[in-house]
This record gives structure tokens, sequence and C-alpha cells, in this order.
């Protein structure tokens, strides 16, 4: 298939449905002419403040039509948009910044950017350019087809950055609209940040492809800030992640006849407790359909029954899944998509390693499949997976040891006492830090999901012969129950 | 999160509102970030490690024990500390 670019795709469907709403964002609702209309100004006014040569540019900003019209104006002006988790913090940044070599971020807040820049305002935006005050002096040559950058947690110990060709972002989308029926009568809230993969291949591109209304959402997703959302939005589908679910299903007072017009409610990255799945659909009668994807490969599985209340679904379009069974006797899920990334920007052979000879990604997932449906049973280990998002606990594990007193740090998942993943940090050393400094230097560099809600003290680390935790018997010695939800 | 939140706290008067809350806060972190943690950090729930889940889960303890709503996108002040939410929540707002 010949390059795509999606500037173009982008084009082509706002003058195929030119009259009609195609974003809302609170009061602001723009139909697709006007919405190909601010991309191509935006462009313009990118074009004049970055000038040519500046093509590499991390949005570090929440969800908004802002966001939405620079992703597509980056695209349109040749440059390539790196979304980068609007959480992220100065050692983040600074590690995306060196080992990506991205100078430039636009950004909702530039009081508060994490790192020292130039902040130029983009006219008629409510974004700004955060110029880095110290630039990388080298950067890594994406692929020539690479047309845009997402971030996994890395095990390097800095966010690996995810190189997407156009033509797999636009296989994610056409994929997803045809194996879940999305169409030009659907209106899609979404809870999810674009730069999380959930709202990429659910929203950013699909909605806009077949020419429905994409609606977003801003803030914590409490059960009465998203029922007075889909108040507004009267949605077909509702985008979100099970923590959303949860809490409405839990909510004291349920106000459902706002959810009247809603259809599906999609949920994906992370696992949907049955009695999640049960509180909601009983009180608001919709029926939840679980996804699967991954990061690396996009969109994979979908519930297209809505009869059925368990597992993950069956293969979208373009999606092959298979389960090998490794030398240990666990079952891993592993999937070849058109919609794969092409590798890591920052790590350039790290993906072809996670590859096998088949071209199916090694997921870490230990799962299995029952009549074309895919059932995930938990993690053979790697990224922890907090409420949707993945954090590699070497990320932060890197971070701690650079504290005053602190000779050994293992991160590893725990459970709270509502059963929610925790991230839970033990740390050995002759002078180890109060909890208090430890949550205040994690916070002060890593996403706020990063930081340790637990925090414990060995004189050292339990270790093998050859250097390995004992995980087991470290988990004993600081009293641990291993999270259900961890995947 | 189950109802715990609500079902652990009695019915008191406004002098012990911020003992609640600080209890209310430790559910709603599933008991991660502790009564004494909070303290330590003087009240303030970022300091003390509340997390985006802890957050919501109080927004929603809250609505259930004192049928107050606070948004934390227009309001994010009444979220900062025990007190400030103490003072949002004794405000009847």
């Amino acid at each position: 298939m010949a390059e795509v670019d999606l500037a173009e795709v982008l084009a082509a469907a706002c003058a195929e449905h030119a009259g009609r709403t195609a974003v809302v964002d609170g009061a602001d609702r723009v139909s697709y002419t006007e919405l190909s209309e601010r991309v191509r100004s935006r462009a313009a006014e990118l074009d004049a403040v970055l000038g040519p040569d500046r093509r590499r540019v991390g949005i570090h900003a929440d969800n908004s039509l802002e966001y939405l019209v620079s992703y597509y104006a980056l695209i349109r002006s040749g440059r390539l948009p790196m979304l980068v988790d609007a959480k992220f913090g100065a050692v983040e940044l600074a590690a995306i910044a060196s080992g990506c070599g991205v100078g430039d971020f636009l950004t909702a807040a530039p009081a508060k950017f994490p790192l020292p820049a130039e902040i130029r305002p983009v006219a008629d935006s409510a974004l700004s350019i955060a110029a880095l005050d110290d630039p990388p002096a080298t950067a890594p040559r994406p692929r020539p087809d690479t047309a845009t950058c997402r971030f996994t947690s890395g095990t390097t110990g800095e966010p690996k950055c995810l190189e997407f060709s156009g033509r797999a972002v636009l296989a994610a989308a056409r994929n997803w609209v045809a194996g879940t029926g999305l169409g030009a009568d659907d209106r899609v809230l979404c809870l999810a940040s674009f730069s999380n993969g959930l709202a990429f291949n659910t929203s950013l591109l699909p909605v806009l492809l077949v020419g429905g209304e994409l609606h977003l959402y801003r803030g914590l997703p409490s059960s009465r800030g998203i029922t007075r959302a889909v108040a507004a939005a009267r949605p077909t589908r509702l985008v979100a992640f099970p923590l959303a679910y949860r809490v409405l299903g839990e909510a004291p007072a349920p106000d459902v006849a706002p959810f009247a017009t809603l259809s599906r409610a999609v949920s994906a990255a992370s696992v949907l407790a049955p009695g999640v799945r049960a509180d909601f659909e009983r009180v608001y009668g919709v029926p939840i359909a679980d996804y699967y994807g991954i990061a690396e490969a996009g969109p994979c599985t979908y519930e297209r029954d809505a009869d059925r209340g368990e597992g993950l679904g069956t293969a979208l379009p373009g999606v092959s899944l298979r389960i090998v069974e490794l030398p240990t006797g666990e079952h891993e899920v592993r999937v070849r998509t058109e919609s794969m990334s092409s590798g890591y920007l920052n790590a350039p052979d790290l993906l072809a390693e996670r590859v096998d000879a088949d071209g199916y990604y090694r997921t870490g997932d230990r799962g299995r499949v029952e009549d074309g449906r895919l059932f995930v049973t938990g993690r053979l280990g790697g990224p922890i997976n907090l409420a949707g998002r993945k954090v590699d606990p070497v990320e932060v594990e890197q971070v701690l040891r650079v504290l005053d007193g602190v000779a050994e740090a293992v991160v590893f998942a725990d459970a709270d006492a509502n059963g929610e993943a925790v991230l839970h940090a033990v740390l050995g050393g002759p002078r180890p830090p109060s909890r208090d400094e430890v949550i205040r230097h994690c916070r002060a560099g890593l996403a706020a999901y990063k930081v340790p809600g637990r925090v414990s003290y060995l004189a050292a680390v339990p270790r093998s012969t050859t250097g390995k935790v004992r995980m087991a018997e470290l988990r004993a010695l600081v009293g641990t129950t291993e999270s259900d939800r961890s995947s | 999160m189950s109802n715990e939140a609500v079902g652990a706290v009695a019915p008191v008067g406004a002098t012990d509102r911020r003992a609640e809350i600080e209890r209310l806060i430790e559910v709603a972190t599933g008991r991660v970030v502790t009564v004494a943690d909070l303290r330590a950090a003087g009240g303030a729930l970022d300091a003390a490690g509340v997390n985006s889940i802890g957050y919501i889960n109080l927004l929603e303890a809250l609505e259930a024990r004192y049928g107050v709503a606070i948004d934390p996108e227009a309001d994010p002040q009444h979220l900062a500390t025990v007190d400030s939410i103490a003072e949002f929540v004794g405000g009847g707002r």
C-alpha cells in the first residue's frame, strides 16, 4: 500500500461530511467545514512559529478541540506530532527531548511546563509552543513513513517512543469502524486522553472518518461529571476506562435518564471486573463492550455481541490472534495487526525483538481463545497496568535510586484495600528517606500515577545468588497482596 | 471502591469533620494514604500521595456522605487540603 497522508485523509472526510458537526468541546462546537478551515489556518500559524526546520513537536496537553486541531495541523505542515501524556513530568519530558530529539512542545499551561523553555504563543490558539532552552543536540532519525508517535513506559527507564505510519493509523481507524459498526449517526463521548491508545484508536480519527460527532470530556471522571457530559452530548457511544464504569455503577443516586441515547459503552485498557460490568449494566441498561488493544499493535478485539458478559470479544478486521505455550507452561497472547507500530524511535531494535518469526507481537499477557473470543487472565511480567496506564517498574526504580540514602529500590504491583493496583516501592539502604521525601521526589519528576503509593523499607533486598530479587520473599517481608487487577 | 466510605463514618458534629474527612481520604485511597501520612504532609493531598483514582473515589465519597459536589475543574483549590475540603463541606455548598 502506498504511503498515507493523514492530513489528506482528514481533509477528504471534512469535505464529505461538510455540514455536519465534527467535534464538541464544552461550548465549542465545530462542523467538518470549520474543522478543515481551522486545521489549515493552524498549520500556517505553526509554520510561522516553528519555521521550516523544527519538525518534531510534542503535544503535552489534556484533550481539547485545540489539541485535535493542532495535531492534524502539525501533520498538514509536514511535521511529526508526538502525543505525550499530559501527566508526564520533568524526568519523562527530558528523556523524550534527549532520546527522541524533541525541542518543541505544545502546551496548554505554559506557566506550569516542567522544563525550562521559551514560551511562544501560537496565534488564535489556546496552546503555546514551549521551545526548550536546552534543545537536544542529536536526534534519532524516524522512519520515512512515520506520521505520528506515541509513548509507552519503558524498561530502559525512559518512555519508549512508538512510531506509526499513516498507513497503520488509517488501518487502525478503518478496522475499528468496520469491526464495531461505527457510523455517521454516532455521537462518541470520549473520556480517555488522545495520547492513550483507547482514545487514539477509537476516537481521534475513526469518528471523523465516518462523519460522526466526537465529544470531548474534561476533568476527573466522577459520576457527576460523566453524567453531566452525557446529558450534554447525548452520546450513542461512551469510550472510557473501567474506573469510569465503576464510579457510575456505584453512584449513590444515579441519574440514568441522560443515558437513554447510549447504545454501547466501550471499555478497554485494564481489566473490567465482572461486578463493575454487572452494576453498570443493571443501573443504566447499557451493555459494555470490552475491547483489547496494545500500544504497539493498536486495537485487536471487540465484543460485538451485546449479550456476552465476559471476555474481550473477537478479532477485529486486519487482526490475527494466536496463543503460544511458553516453556514455563504459561500461555501468551500474541497479535499481528495492520496497525502495528513500525518501531521505537529511541530503542531501534527493541520492537523487532518483541515480534516472533511469524510477525506476531508478544504482548506479555497471559490468556486463551475460546470460540474465537479472547480471554486475558494476567500478565507474564513487565509493565504494570494502573487503571489503564502502563508503568514499567524499572522507570520508577531508576528515579528512586538517585535519592540520598537509597542503595536499592524495587517497585512492583501491590493491591490497595479496594483491590486496585498500586505501586509499592521497597527501599534498601543505610538511611532511607521518609515516605514524604519519596513522594515529593517522585512527584517532582514523574507523572503522578507513577508515584508509589506504598513505601516500605528493608535493610537489604533479598536476592538470589545471581543477584535476582526474590520477589516472593520480598513480598512476604513487606506484607503485600498481589493485585488481581494488575493486568 | 465499595461504599465503605459511607458506612465507615458515624454521624459527627462540625468539630469532628476534619477527622472524618481524613478517614474518608484514607478509605478513598484504599488505605494506601493513611491519616498519619496526611498529617505528615500537613494535610495536603498531593503531597501525601493521593493519586487520580483516590481523588475520584473521594469525590464520590464526599457526595455520598455530605451531598456536596466539588468540581475539580472549576474549583481545584477546594480539593487541595483536608482543611479546604472541611471548609467547603462545612459551608454547605
